[in-house]
Order: structure tokens, then C-alpha cells, then sequence
């Protein structure tokens, strides 16, 4: 297994962002400054509900700039949605945009600027360093403590023909400004707030033991288990208490700022599939995973989940590599138990015979090359059948 | 550590591309959104410089045809009434130099008292309610007034609104036009005295004719009737209504110039007088008439007729002067010798002593620009159809036909003065000519010629009434016939000048050649061909103007007989 290399060159990408509470209200300041002609704003339904949308749609109205609004972005976005909103981008005549959201419009958002600049399909981005041309200037105001696409180079589109997750990893798509206000996410149900906080915690996780984790992303992600450890369960149960809503949002930061850099692992690689071919919840596959991925990862990175399962709060002083193996596992399984998500993938529908090809998938995700554990298909059946 | 295998070089190169430099897909840095905006700016900046370049050009088009353009071209704002800009024309119109920037605006252009009547041809070219004001007096910097046709519709410039205005200067047009409207007037006016002139003579001998029987039968019907009764007054009237409507007949030809005016030693101040009485009577008693009368001499070689024509016509139109036909009219007289120093400086003056009439009034006065003119035939201050613009122009012609001179002076809002000087004459008045009742008969025979038989028989009335015997002719062969057989017996010859066959001037012709020193009366209604030289040399005594009364028929029968027996004797 590769490790930091210090002599290894490598490149660390982030955008401006903006963090605190009352950090929307800036949005109409950032477009002024741009001196754009027109804005697309990419959302979804949710959000709208949720009266995000209508602020910064009020915000961009008192710039003078017109705006067009494209809110129909579904969970894990798909291909034709992206296709959609660059149409909308292109007749609107805009030239920029800003994502209000979670992860779906954010990543569609990212999908419709490069699609604009550079007149491809979507899927002709898959993989790495793919984009030939940025996309137009993208500001995202992330309304989940989670995702962090508002600060990763990644993208992930589902292939509505092959029913896939596809990832796009590009420095070309980290956004230009990401403006995070944790009171956005006080309207997150306690549901959403356990799966998109367990998706942060796996973000860590899974930089964290990165083939290409460093020093750099090192600190962010173990600071994000620290936070999320702490403020997970209290931020479900206190919706409204903008001290957890403000910690759970600095650890997805922190988790995005080292996973986008160091890349992630198998839990992802496993949950893109699942949400490619079901449909699935995104951080709810990732919590569901994250135990299993780690008992089979542990021993090719003890030491790393060492230092997690210390940030975790486990006392590993003394402990050989077993007992912190079982100690971090029941520790992620009861914090994911204490956020209220008791499910097993078998129970939010996945079956015995969809393992087969949800491992095919799997394989073929970039996201598993950094994994510390190199696996092959039959390892990620058997972890897809121990997490029935 | 891990078996190398392709598999794991694939996961290997992955990796190291997520953590690389990203050589496909650089971080964004607007690079090419900013270099499309450089390359539409450095299009943009092209096409500025294309369009200013054309602007220029369309600049330099429209500022040579403004700059040329004949008409002045302004720009007036129509808030503030301010010239925002003027092409070279406009500069001259308004008479600056070239080149100049005149900070002027409408109130600076049009004379004070039309500013008024320029406002509202201004406010209704600026609503566009018209398109052309014309003839407006326009001021220009030295002060002289033009009159200019201004063309213009309001326009919006930067939100501001504009008359876009043409001045053309109309002044010599003008003047061009108002001379060719004079000519057609006065040609328009010289016709229709033209036309009353012939009418006039036309009429004038039947007219005549017709008033000669009236006024005599009258005459000898008066002798039969006591003074003091009413038809003796009634008899009365219809003289003097004959009277009128001889000198109405005699007005008609003088004005059209066709009558012949004979001057004879006068006392002015009685006629005067008497025309002063005749314009009270006929003028409002708001204008009060004054009379001094500083003349030790008033003997002047004159007609009676045309002298009240003057008096009458200076008054009228001093009357017509004032406001509301309220004023004073003085009437001076006074005698004035002329040296041979005020002589050379009044041209129209001789040397000697003159007879000076003023009149006076204190009326709205003659606009100076006008008063060279007014003298000429048709020039007329007054309405169509109010004057015929004679008045003035006879009163020359008569003063000039007395060889005297007339003067004006006028201040307007004051009044005016005419000064008419009359020359003196020493001739002593002819008393004979006197009109006094004359019964001086001795039964002389008179031949009595008249083709009218009317008219023979009220003459031969008012003779035989005066004691003479009376052979009466209704033709000129009739009368020649009569006279060869006794031609002894004839004393006298009045006969009518115009008569069928033969003339009266014919007439005594043939009768002179008979007997020599026959006195022969010729009367005359009117007749062109008919002159006094021509009468002279005919052998005519005395020429009497149809109609006459019973006593001039008389005391030219008495003369002619008196000098027949002078002649005699």
C-alpha cells in the first residue's frame, strides 16, 4: 500500500468560501462583482419547501441581474436533468450559476457548466481529469452538512441508460465560491441531517485511510470525525441549536476539503452503485457501508483507523489493532444507531441477486482506487452480502 | 505491499491523476471566458472606431450641408427658449460674424413690441400645430428689423425639446411683393378713375343740359312769386340742390383731371370762410375748428372751387387723424414775403409775397417712413375702399396749378401741419363778374341756339324777362338761315357748343364771316375738343359752363353788348 510520499508533487484544490452564519446574505455582493448578464439558479424541490431558494432568488432580484431558475433536480441526478438545465442555461441566454442544495443540484449544477462550455453530453465526463473547459462561474450554497460538493472536484451523475453512477473528478469542477451558512441547514430533518452527517463522517473515513491521503487533508479529516463524533446525535435531536448545525457544518467542510484531495474509497465506490441501480439515498448507503468497508479495510491501514477510532473518542491507549478494530466498528455502529438509522441495506431494498452486478459497478469506480484495500469483485460481494 | 498487476497500475494511474496537476482539466480560472470577453471587447473596440469613424464622416456631411445651407438652422430650446445652435447663415441673418458664438436666445431676436406675436408663432411651432411662420419681424445685432419665414418642427434631443428651426430671410420679397401689390393698386385705382372720368364726361353734357332747365325755370318761376312764401322757398331749395349737383358734376371731372379750371384774382378769406361753415356742418362737433386770420392781402389768382377742395380735403383727412374723431383743427392765415435767401432754400418758392394757409391738427401725426409719399396719386394711409388716396395728390396738383407750394411737417402721437403758399397777385378782383341782379335791357334782339328745345325756350324765358327780344333756333343751319336774312337785325348769339349738323364753334364761324364784330356767348354743358383757344379763334366772346344761373347768362349778354358797343362806338 502507497503511502504519503514526500517527495511525491500533487496539487491541492479548494474554492474561496465563505463560513458562518448569515454568510447567504453575501450571494448578491459575489454576483455583482462578477458583472454577469444573466443567473441560472440550480435547486430542487426540497429546498424550494424549504424557502432557500426564494431568499437568494429575493438576493439576486435586488442586484438588477435577471436569473432564470431551474428546481427540478431529483435525489442522485440524472443525466437528462443535467442536459435539461444546460438547455435552460443556453436559451436563458445566463452566464453563471448558482447551486442551492445538497449534493443533486450541486453536482447537476457542476454538470450543466461543463456541459455549457464545452457542448458534450454529460457522460462523456466520466472519469478523471476529463473537462477540457472549466464551466461558467459556479457559487454553491450548500444546504446539508454534508455532500461538500460545494468545495470537491467531484461530480456524480447517474447514467439513467445504464442505470450508474458515474463520477467526473476534475480540478475544473471545483466550484468558484462556496458560501456556507450553517442556519440553512436548521430546516434538515432529523432523518437527513443522521444520513447526510454519516456521509460527512465516511468522507473523513475514507480520506483519512486515502492511498492518497497527506499531511494536508490528514488534519481536516480527522478534525471532521472529532466534530461529527460529538455533534451528530445532538444536532438530530436539537434541529434548531445552530452551535451543532454550525460543527456538523465545519466537519463536512473539513471532510470535503480532504476527500476532494485524497480522494475516497470503497464505501463510495459501493454506494454510487446502489444509488446507480436503486435509486438509493446517497448518505444512507455510505452509513449503511461504512462499518462493513472498514472491518475489511482494517488491517491494511490499522494505524490510520487508530488515529480515527482515537478521534472517534475511543480510548485506544494500550489497545492492540483488534479490540480498536471491534471498538471503531461498534462505535460508527452505535453513533449511526444513536442518529436513528437502523436500517440494513436489505431493508431499504437492495437483494441478494443485485449483488453480482452492484459489485460490477462498484469495481469500475474511480473512487476504489484509492481505497487502501485493493479489492477485487469477489471482496465487495461478500461485503454487499454482509451488509444485507 | 500490494503485487504489482495491470489492475492495479489502472487503480495506480487513477490515483495519481485525482491528486495531480490535472493536466487535462486545469482548476477554472476564466481564462477562456476572459478571453472571449477580450476578443468581443477588442471587437467591440473595432467596431467603435468603425462607428465613430463613420459618425465623423456623417458628422462632416451634415456640418458642411448645415455650415452651407443658404436658410439659417437653429436649434431653440423650447424650455428655455435659448439658441443651442446656429449655422453660419443664422449668424448672418442676424447679422454676427462668422465664426462667432452668440449666447442668444428668442427674446434676443425679435423687436420688443412684436416679441408678444413671435411667442405665439414660437409656442405653435413647438407644439407642431404649424410648420411655417411667416414675415416675422426679426431684430438683428445692429437693430435693424428683417422679416424672415421660419420653418421648424419640435424635436427631442437627450431628452430635451428642441425647435429644429430654417430662417429665411423674406425682407427683400417682402418689400418686392408690397411694391407689386402698390403697382397693382394704384394701376387697379388709375383705371377706375379712368373709367369714372369717362363716365363722368359722358354724362357731364346731358347732365348738364337737364340742370340748366331746372335751375332756369325755377328762376323765372321765382320772379313770379313773393318773398317770404313757401313756394317761394321751395323754389329756393331747388336752386341750391341744383347748385350741388352742378358742383358735384364739376368735382367728378376735376378729379379724373378732365375738367378745365380757369384762375381768377380772388378774396380768399370769404371762401375760406364759407368752406369752413360747409366742413362744421359735416364734421362731428368733437373736433373743434379754429379760424385766425393774419392776412392783410388775400388777392390770389385762384378757383374758388378747388380752393375749398383743399381746405375741405386737409380738414377731412385731419379729422380721420384723430383718435375717436376728437381734436382741434386750426386753420392760420397770414402773409409771408419770400426773400431771395428763403427762396433758395425752399426750390418750390419764387421771390415775393405769398398768401400762407395752415392747417393745423393735433391728430395721431404721419409716420416719417411714409411722408415722402404721401402726395403721390393713390397713396392712401386708409382702408380699401375708404380713400381714394387723390385727396392729396389733386391738392398738389391744384397748389402747383396756383404755382404756389405745399409743406408738411408732422410728429407722430403729436400731429401735423400743412403749410400751403398761395402767390399774391396784384390783379384787381373783376367786380363785373360780381353776381348781382342785372335788368339792363333795351330790347336788344339776342339769336338763341339750342338743338334742346327745352333749354331754348326757359333761356329765351329768362331774356325776354330781362327785357331783350329773342329769336330762338334749335339748329345751327336753322340759325344761319335766320341770321342771313337780316343779319343787322341780331345783336347778340348765344348758342349751345353741341348740337347735331353743325357746332356752336362752327356756328360762329360761319356768322363772324357774315358780321364781324357779332358778340357770340358759347355754352357748354362739357366738351373735350372744346378749348379756349380754339373758342378764340372761332370768334367766341365768352365761353359760360352749363349749367348757369339766370344772372351769368345776364351779365354775359350785357358784357358781350357793352363791348359790342364799345367796339361800335
Amino acid at each position: 500500500m502507497e503511502r504519503y510520499n514526500p517527495f511525491e508533487l500533487r496539487k491541492f484544490v479548494a474554492p474561496e468560501f465563505l463560513f458562518g452564519s448569515g454568510a447567504i446574505e453575501v450571494i448578491d455582493r459575489y454576483i455583482k462583482n462578477l458583472g454577469v448578464k444573466k443567473v441560472l439558479v440550480v435547486t430542487d424541490p426540497g429546498v424550494i419547501r424549504a424557502g432557500w431558494a426564494e431568499i437568494v432568488e429575493r438576493l439576486i432580484k435586488g442586484t438588477g441581474i435577471p436569473f432564470a431558475v431551474f428546481g427540478d433536480v431529483t435525489e442522485n441526478p440524472k443525466d437528462y436533468e443535467v442536459m435539461e438545465g444546460a438547455e435552460l442555461y443556453r436559451r436563458e441566454g445566463c452566464d453563471m450559476i448558482v447551486a442551492v442544495g445538497g449534493g443533486s443540484p450541486m453536482d447537476c449544477a457542476k454538470g450543466i457548466g461543463i456541459v455549457s462550455t464545452n457542448n458534450k453530453n454529460v457522460l462523456e465526463f466520466e472519469g478523471v481529469d476529463t473537462v477540457p473547459l472549466p464551466g461558467p462561474p459556479l457559487i454553491c450554497i450548500p444546504t446539508t452538512a454534508g455532500s461538500s460538493a460545494d468545495v470537491s472536484q467531484f461530480a456524480i451523475i447517474l447514467d439513467s441508460g445504464r442505470k450508474v453512477k458515474i463520477a467526473s473528478i476534475s480540478k475544473s469542477l471545483v466550484p468558484d465560491v462556496a458560501i456556507i451558512d450553517p442556519i440553512t441547514t436548521t430546516t434538515m430533518s432529523h432523518e437527513l441531517t443522521a444520513a447526510t452527517g454519516l456521509d460527512a463522517l465516511t468522507h473523513a473515513f475514507e480520506a483519512y485511510v486515502s492511498n492518497a491521503s497527506s499531511p494536508v487533508t490528514d488534519v481536516n479529516a480527522l478534525k471532521a470525525v472529532k466534530l461529527i463524533s460529538h455533534n451528530l446525535v445532538p444536532a438530530c435531536e436539537h434541529h434548531h441549536d445552530l452551535r451543532y448545525r454550525d460543527r456538523m457544518m465545519l466537519a463536512s467542510l473539513l471532510a470535503g476539503l480532504a476527500f476532494s484531495n485524497a480522494s475516497l474509497g470503497l464505501v463510495h465506490a459501493m454506494a454510487h452503485a446502489l444509488g446507480g441501480l436503486l435509486d438509493l439515498p446517497h448518505g444512507e448507503c455510505n452509513a449503511l457501508l461504512l462499518e462493513h468497508v472498514v472491518k475489511y479495510n482494517f488491517y491494511m491501514a490499522a494505524d490510520r483507523y487508530n488515529d480515527l477510532a482515537a478521534a472517534m473518542g475511543i480510548d485506544v491507549e494500550g489497545m492492540g489493532p483488534d479490540r480498536v478494530k471491534d471498538a471503531l466498528i461498534n462505535e460508527i455502529s452505535s453513533l449511526r444507531a444513536r442518529a436513528g438509522l437502523n436500517e440494513t441495506l436489505g431493508s431499504i431494498g437492495v437483494k441478494e441477486e443485485m449483488i453480482s452486478e452492484l459489485s460490477k459497478f462498484a469495481a469500475e469506480d474511480p473512487c476504489i482506487v484509492t481505497n487502501p484495500r485493493d479489492p477485487d469483485i469477489k471482496d465487495i460481494e461478500g461485503i454487499y452480502a454482509k451488509a444485507l | 505491499m500490494r503485487k504489482p498487476s495491470d489492475y492495479s497500475d489502472n487503480r495506480n494511474n487513477l490515483r495519481n491523476k485525482i491528486i495531480g496537476l490535472g493536466d487535462c482539466s486545469i482548476k477554472k480560472s476564466y481564462y477562456t471566458q476572459l478571453q472571449e470577453q477580450v476578443e468581443n471587447l477588442e471587437r467591440s473596440r473595432e467596431d467603435l472606431i468603425d462607428a465613430i469613424k463613420r459618425a465623423e464622416a456623417s458628422e462632416n456631411i451634415l456640418r458642411a450641408v448645415f455650415d452651407n445651407a443658404t436658410d439659417g438652422i437653429v436649434l431653440a430650446d423650447i424650455e428655455t427658449k435659448k439658441f443651442s445652435m446656429m449655422n453660419r447663415a443664422m449668424l448672418s441673418i442676424l447679422g454676427y460674424d462668422e465664426g462667432t458664438d452668440p449666447d442668444l436666445s428668442f427674446f434676443d431676436i425679435h423687436p420688443e413690441e412684436k416679441i408678444p406675436y413671435a411667442m405665439s408663432q414660437f409656442v405653435r411651432l413647438a407644439e407642431g400645430k404649424i410648420n411655417l411662420a411667416r414675415e416675422i419681424p426679426v431684430k438683428r445685432k445692429d437693430g435693424t428689423i428683417i422679416y424672415v419665414d421660419i420653418s421648424g418642427a419640435p424635436i427631442v434631443i437627450n431628452e430635451r425639446r428642441y425647435i429644429a428651426a430654417i430662417f429665411r430671410d423674406m425682407t427683400e420679397h417682402r418689400k418686392a411683393a408690397i411694391e407689386k401689390s402698390d403697382f397693382e393698386s394704384r394701376l387697379h385705382q388709375m383705371q377706375k378713375m379712368e373709367a369714372i372720368g369717362t363716365l363722368a364726361g359722358g354724362v357731364a353734357h346731358d347732365f348738364n343740359n337737364i340742370l340748366m332747365a331746372i335751375m332756369g325755370f325755377a328762376e323765372l318761376s321765382m320772379k313770379h312769386v313773393k318773398k317770404g312764401e313757401p313756394l317761394h322757398r321751395n323754389i329756393g331749395h331747388i336752386l341750391e340742390s341744383c347748385y350741388r349737383a352742378r358742383d358735384l358734376v364739376s368735382e367728378l371731372l376735376s378729379m379724373s383731371y378732365k375738367g378745365e379750371k380757369k384762375l381768377e384774382p380772388l378774396n380768399l378769406i370769404p371762401v375760406i370762410e364759407d368752406t369752413i361753415k360747409l366742413i362744421r356742418a359735416t364734421l362731428p362737433s368733437t373736433v373743434s375748428i379754429g379760424f385766425m386770420n393774419n392776412a392783410e392781402f388775400d388777392t390770389v389768382l385762384s378757383d374758388r372751387t378747388q380752393i375749398s377742395q383743399i381746405i375741405l380735403n386737409l380738414c377731412t383727412n385731419a379729422a380721420h387723424a384723430m383718435p375717436a374723431m376728437d381734436g382741434e383743427i386750426k386753420i392760420n392765415v397770414a402773409n409771408i414775403n419770400v426773400d431771395a435767401e428763403y427762396a433758395s432754400s425752399h426750390p418750390d418758392l419764387n421771390k415775393g409775397a405769398y398768401f400762407l394757409l395752415q392747417v393745423i391738427d393735433d391728430g395721431s401725426g404721419i409716420d416719417p417712413s411714409i411722408l415722402g409719399r404721401i402726395f403721390e396719386p393713390f397713396f392712401t394711409t386708409k382702408e380699401r375702399g375708404k380713400g381714394t388716396g387723390l385727396g392729396l395728390s389733386v391738392i398738389h396738383g391744384i397748389v402747383k396749378g396756383h404755382r404756389g407750394a405745399i409743406y408738411v411737417d408732422s410728429i407722430p402721437g403729436e400731429g401735423t401741419t400743412f403749410e400751403i403758399y398761395l402767390p399774391v397777385s396784384g390783379a384787381e378782383i373783376n367786380e363785373v363778374e360780381t353776381v348781382k341782379e342785372i335788368n339792363t335791357a333795351g330790347g336788344e334782339t339776342i339769336l338763341l341756339v339750342d338743338d334742346e328745345e327745352v333749354l331754348t325756350e326757359v333761356n329765351a324765358n329768362i331774356l325776354e324777362s330781362m327785357g331783350y327780344k329773342v329769336i330762338r333756333c334749335n339748329s345751327g343751319a336753322d340759325a344761319l338761315t335766320v341770321f342771313s336774312e337780316d343779319p343787322e337785325r341780331i345783336d347778340l348769339v348765344v348758342t349751345d357748343m353741341t348740337m347735331p349738323g353743325m357746332t356752336g364753334l362752327n356756328l360762329s364761324i360761319e356768322l363772324k364771316r357774315i358780321k364781324t364784330e357779332l358778340p357770340v356767348i358759347l355754352c357748354t354743358g362739357y366738351n373735350e375738343q372744346l378749348t379756349k383757344e380754339k373758342a378764340e379763334e372761332a370768334g367766341v366772346l365768352k365761353i359760360i359752363m352749363k349749367p348757369f344761373s339766370s344772372a351769368e347768362l345776364g351779365i354775359a349778354v350785357k358784357n358781350g353788348l357793352n363791348m359790342k358797343q364799345g367796339i361800335s362806338h
